[in-house]
């Protein structure tokens, strides 16, 4: 390397998202794309997604809590 | 693209889980869901009730049985959607399937997800690097 070579720069790792669903058991969560926070919820996609405030300006990241805590082997069931 | 395992916390045991956002498109917008990457399953399977939510149109859907680990059986529809992840869109058959309303995770699978990408886990720092196949 040369005496004026920079070192590389290592680009940071993406923040690790982390969300408490157990209180959503059963139901759609629509959270916000870019934080992950939880915005709404509800017994459907669309009825979680209409419970989102600023649904004309965001479309939200929509996930569906499994009722069990049993872990998944993989596989579609 | 490279994406982080997302911690999924269910009364206090949290699990990582290789988990990616897709949108998927149709006639009335897109929707954007979290699913999780599933290199053993063979088809892409996700919510049916995204059918009515993209206002799909269901004339030439294929009824299709799912099946897993165990054996536990279900029913779903095969139709062709658009997908997006980051700025990539692709249009790939996927199962569209009541099961998943129950116990079971979205899944990004072989046909309509591998094909297209190339997926490196990286389980001991929780990140998933995926490129485009080429």
């Amino acid at each position: 390397m040369s005496r004026n070579a920079r070192p590389k720069k290592k680009s940071p790792l993406p923040i690790r998202p982390r969300i408490d669903v157990s209180a959503f058991r059963g139901e759609w969560i629509a959270l916000d794309p870019e934080t992950y926070k939880i915005l709404g919820h509800g017994p459907s996609l669309e009825e979680a997604r209409r419970n989102t405030p600023n649904l004309h300006v965001m479309e939200p990241l929509m996930h569906f809590v499994p009722r069990s805590d049993a872990f998944f082997i993989g596989g579609a069931p | 693209m490279t994406f982080p395992y997302l911690d999924l916390s269910r009364g206090g045991v949290i699990r990582a889980k290789p988990i990616i956002p897709i949108r998927f498109h149709g006639p009335q917008g897109f929707r954007q869901i979290v699913a999780l990457v599933d290199s053993g399953a063979e088809h892409s399977v996700v919510s049916i009730e995204l059918i009515e939510s993209l206002g799909l149109p269901t004339k030439n859907a294929q009824a299709v049985e799912v099946i897993g680990v165990g054996g536990h059986a279900g029913r779903g529809y095969l139709l062709d959607v658009e997908h997006q992840l980051g700025n990539h869109h692709w249009n790939a058959p996927a199962i569209f399937s009541d099961v998943m309303d129950s116990q079971s995770p979205m899944i990004m699978a072989q046909a309509g997800f591998f094909e297209f990408f190339t997926v490196t886990f990286k389980r001991r720092k929780l990140l998933m690097d995926i490129r485009r196949a080429r």
